[in-house]
């Protein structure tokens, strides 16, 4: 099976502190892979590896075939037009500039079409198409500083669905959010990855946001991954439990994963 | 109607055009700052090169340049956030300009005219950096539409795209610096980031679409200079001065504007 990334050995430092140590941890392609763990774990850093941005220091990347920083700096933006990436929530209010709904999803066009080049009807098709999964297309002539962070998401993973992405990063998609958005983007992102075939990263504190069915789980702690295999390996009471500094019991409900403190049970 | 009339004109034009757009991009991408930082920087060049005796605009484009390209590299290394290291480098910058001044006596005239600027006194041959300071960089973002405008949106989303948006940012930085090279002798170091700061902000409040803002911040630039002209030449006001003013008159028009249109909800 081919893989769609490949860390052996990889560590990450920013002068004199460690953001990530002696890193190892694959995934085939057309898998899902959480990362859980505290802030500060690394799990932002990983995924900046993982999407082209971040240099390692140490060890070797390969992502969708290739060692990124190896290549020149326009295979490099070549390399990223096939990875989708979704930030963390932060609210762009009326400081930018004010783009629409659909300029922000056809950003994701921009770098596809290559340099100068102006987007075609295709593009514009694929657009449309991308809006239409994350059910944005009402909203597209709103300009985007005026919705809310739910809305903001979703026309952020309809920007990566544009690119028509063979790797979705998403870090914390269902952070910040109140909890009828966090349903409806955990559920989002479950379809997405079953109906579209890509190999999705997710990036989380909390086991709630992750849809069922998902086929591997890494635990980090410090910048280093103590736990990689499949969630019924990792997702564990006792791993859990040492994790979050806390007993917590683990328990799958409907395909999905509940933890709760041991108290309240 | 002399021909100086229609010079004063072509040069207020392409001036304060041409700020206004460096500055939409500026504006846009949250630098506002970086415009003070590198119209002093150009200010503290064009004194070094009449210090030193190189050319001054060459000198003035690279002071600023170098200034602008010490910004990133500093704060990526030592946790100063980039607007601490721009006030920095400016109130340096604007040091070394005083120190001139202050010490070479026998240029003191056409020093003082690079801090206030002169608009009356441009040649013929002033026109063309001015025009190309305006025009290479609108050809640019004509160009390359797509990509400039999803920079501006958010730098670091652009480069998930596959944009490459380091070297699209750092050419509208570079541009910038040039477009406040050329207009140093017409607005005057001093005041030039006002001509790059309140068009921009103006065409912020009162356009909805990045091209419409980009456009307008041009349109605004050049009304504030040639306004600005008109004023200096009835009164026989200082020129720079007289631009600052109309700049700002026309960003209070502007929020006005805005808080009518909106019912003053903002």
């Amino acid at each position: 099976m081919s893989l769609a990334f490949e860390l052996s050995g990889v560590s990450v430092r920013r002068g004199r502190t460690d953001l990530l140590q002696d890193c190892s941890i694959s995934l085939p392609r057309g898998g899902f892979l959480a990362v859980l763990g505290p802030n500060g774990a690394g799990k932002s850093t990983l995924l900046g590896l993982l999407s082209a941005s971040q240099r390692a220091s140490a060890g070797c990347v390969r992502l969708l075939g290739a060692e990124p920083f190896l290549l020149s700096g326009l295979a490099r933006c070549r390399l990223r037009r096939r990875i989708g990436w979704v930030p963390q929530l932060h609210t762009k209010g009326a400081d930018g500039v004010p783009l629409t709904v659909g300029e922000v999803v056809e950003m994701g066009r921009a770098g596809v079409r290559g340099l100068g080049r102006r987007l075609t009807s295709g593009d514009r098709a694929i657009c449309a198409a991308a809006m239409e999964q994350v059910a944005v297309m009402e909203i597209a002539q709103r300009p985007f500083g005026v919705l809310s962070g739910g809305e903001q998401r979703k026309v952020q993973i309809a920007r990566a669905l544009a690119q028509e992405p063979e790797l979705l990063l998403l870090d914390e998609p269902a952070g910040h959010l109140d909890f009828f958005w966090q349903e409806v983007i955990t559920e989002l992102i479950g379809r997405l990855w079953r109906d579209l075939g890509l190999t999705v990263v997710m990036v989380t504190h909390d086991p709630r946001h992750l849809p069922g069915g998902i086929t591997a789980a890494a635990l980090m702690e410090r910048g280093g991954i103590i736990a990689f295999g499949t969630p019924g390996e990792v997702l564990r009471s006792q791993r859990l439990s040492d994790l979050y500094g806390l007993p917590v019991r683990a328990r799958e409900v409907g395909g999905r994963i509940v933890v709760l403190p041991e108290a309240v049970l | 109607m002399s021909w100086v009339y229609l010079k004063w004109f072509l040069a207020a034009l392409a001036g304060g055009a041409g700020c206004g757009l460096a500055g939409a991009f500026l504006v846009a991408m949250n630098l506002s700052f970086m415009g003070v930082c590198l119209s002093h920087a150009a200010l503290a060049g064009a004194v070094l090169a009449y210090w030193i005796g190189t050319p001054v605009l060459v000198t003035a484009l690279l002071f600023s340049m170098v200034v602008a390209a010490m910004v990133g590299p500093i704060a990526e290394r030592t946790r100063t956030h980039a607007n601490t290291i721009m006030s920095i480098l400016f109130s340096m910058s604007l040091g070394f300009a005083f120190l001139g001044i202050g010490l070479m006596r026998d240029h003191r005239t056409e020093l003082l005219g690079l801090m206030w600027g002169n608009l009356l006194l441009v040649r013929w041959e002033d026109l063309w950096p001015l025009f190309a300071a305006w025009l290479v960089p609108l050809a640019f973002a004509v160009f390359f539409a797509k990509e400039v405008k999803a920079v501006l949106f958010d730098r670091e989303i652009a480069r998930a795209c596959g944009i490459p948006a380091a070297a699209i940012s750092n050419a509208i930085i570079a541009f910038s610096g040039i477009a406040v090279t050329v207009n140093l002798n017409i607005v005057g170091g001093l005041m030039l980031f006002s001509l790059l700061t309140h068009p921009a902000a103006a065409a912020m409040q009162l356009a909805r679409r990045t091209r419409d803002v980009v456009v307008l911040s041009m349109v605004l630039g050049a009304v504030s200079a040639v306004g600005g002209l008109c004023l200096s030449y009835m009164w026989d006001w200082p020129a720079g001065a007289s631009i600052v003013l109309v700049s700002s008159f026309l960003y209070a028009v502007a929020l006005v504007w805005r808080g009518i249109a909106s019912g003053f909800n903002p």
